[in-house]
């Protein structure tokens, strides 16, 4: 009896940490490197933390959709370029000399982020339907999709990086709410986030969409004989994860007050291995908008914690890269432990 | 001859009592076959569905949880060791 219950303790210990292994190893070297580093726990510090986080999790978002159900979108960051590259166009300064649209009369900052939206939904929305209709594996279809954005965005910047952005456009991502005399408290980004997250929190969990979401990703053929309407499901789901990039990107563009081709680069894998961290598994059917934050949120963490130890950027890349294997690998364990 | 004949009807009628208990047994069997068969569909969950690319690729990974945990043991020290060796480099 005794060793049954050490034996059934022991793989709930293994479970617990094969669950939250990376949570807890970045939770460890944050505490090592706060207890180390001046500044670390610091106000200053935390609002950068929030502030690089906002634009990471509005696009992890929108992966997290396509996990859900047995996919993926590897265009999410050339999206989040593209979405860049033209808000950069449409919203510099008119009294800028190297102005990429000269003839472009002032526009209001609203409309430029509604035509961003649009152009990248109408991406979402054809690898929604190549992937709904023609079967297309989402890795090849996003993988084909995500290369064209880059020729595009390539041909209409001509490779050109751009800058020289209206103060109205860099106040969405610099401004803060209740900004004054006890300093800057909440940045918009903050709020731009927070609103997207519950807003997302409320489309998983309160809503007929996110019950087809989880129903097609944990079976998605049941899911039909249920009378899920499973291809305009894909659809809008593509559809939304574009519009949370576009709305990312455009987020990105505002917060480096720049834009260029390479801007969002590698992002989708930032996202991916956010939203496997956090507990979207890949196998389908399983993820909280809850878990994607904390998944963003150990990413910044670890780029902060090493920022702090002063570590070579080139062993950042390993280090991340690092993370990303084991997050894999956990997620492979979860589905070796089930069969 | 007529105690003959009516002990003949009483094993008649008790071959008739056996055949009947017979039958309402082989019932109750039958009964008891589909109830353990409806509790075992309903103990093991339901088929999954269609594995995806990516299920078809863990399939052909011959690891075992056990090696797996080894190896993500090592990248959890391997991560340890460029830490602090990035560290180290980025202060020297």
């Amino acid at each position: 009896m005794a060793k049954e219950a050490k034996q059934l303790n022991a793989a709930r210990v293994k479970q617990f940490l094969s669950n939250y292994a990376i949570i807890i190893l970045i939770a460890l070297l944050a505490l090592a490197v706060g207890f180390t580093r001046d500044n670390f726990f610091s106000r200053s510090n935390l609002v950068n933390l929030i502030i690089n986080v906002s634009p990471r999790f509005i696009i992890a978002c929108g992966v997290s959709g396509c996990l859900i159900t047995k996919g993926t979108d590897l265009s999410a960051g050339r999206m989040v370029g593209l979405s860049a590259c033209l808000s950069a166009m449409l919203l510099q300064d008119v009294a800028y000399s190297g102005r990429m649209l000269p003839w472009l009369p002032d526009v209001p900052v609203f409309v430029g982020l509604i035509a961003v939206l649009v152009i990248c939904g109408i991406f979402g929305a054809i690898n929604g339907c190549v992937i709904a209709f023609l079967k297309v594996p989402p890795f090849i279809a996003t993988l084909g999709m995500q290369t064209i954005v880059y020729g595009l965005c390539s041909v209409i910047t001509k490779n050109q990086p751009m800058g020289g952005y209206k103060d109205s456009y860099t106040k969405v991502a610099n401004g803060y709410l209740l900004e004054g005399a006890v300093g800057k408290i909440i940045p918009y980004l903050a709020i731009i986030a927070l609103i997207i997250g519950l807003f997302m929190w409320f489309l998983y969990n309160k809503t007929r969409h996110g019950k087809y979401m989880y129903a097609i990703g944990g079976n998605e053929s049941a899911a039909q004989v249920a009378g899920v309407n499973v291809p305009a499901t894909l659809i809008r789901i593509y559809l939304l994860a574009a519009v949370l990039y576009a709305l990312g990107g455009f987020l990105l563009g505002a917060k480096a007050g720049g834009a260029s081709v390479q801007t969002g680069y590698g992002y989708e894998l930032e996202a991916i291995a956010a939203c496997t961290i956090g507990g979207v598994s890949t196998n389908g059917g399983v993820g909280k908008i809850s878990g994607v934050l904390v998944g963003v949120l150990v990413f910044e963490i670890l780029k902060i914690c090493l920022q702090f130890l002063r570590v070579d950027p080139a062993y950042t890349f390993i280090a991340q890269g690092l993370v990303i294997i084991v997050a894999v690998a956990l997620d492979l364990r979860k589905y070796l432990a089930k069969k | 001859m007529r105690l003959f004949s009516s002990r003949k009807a009483q094993l008649e009628q008790k071959a008739r009592e056996l055949e009947e208990r017979e039958a309402r047994l082989i019932q109750r069997e039958q009964a008891l076959e589909q109830q353990s068969v409806q509790s075992e569909e309903e103990a093991s969950p339901p088929p999954s569905g269609p594995r995806n690319a990516k299920e078809r690729f863990y399939d052909k990974i011959p690891v075992t949880v056990h090696q797996l945990d080894i190896f993500i043991g090592i990248c959890i020290a391997a991560f340890v060791l460029v830490v602090l060796i990035g560290a180290i480099q980025g202060q020297g």
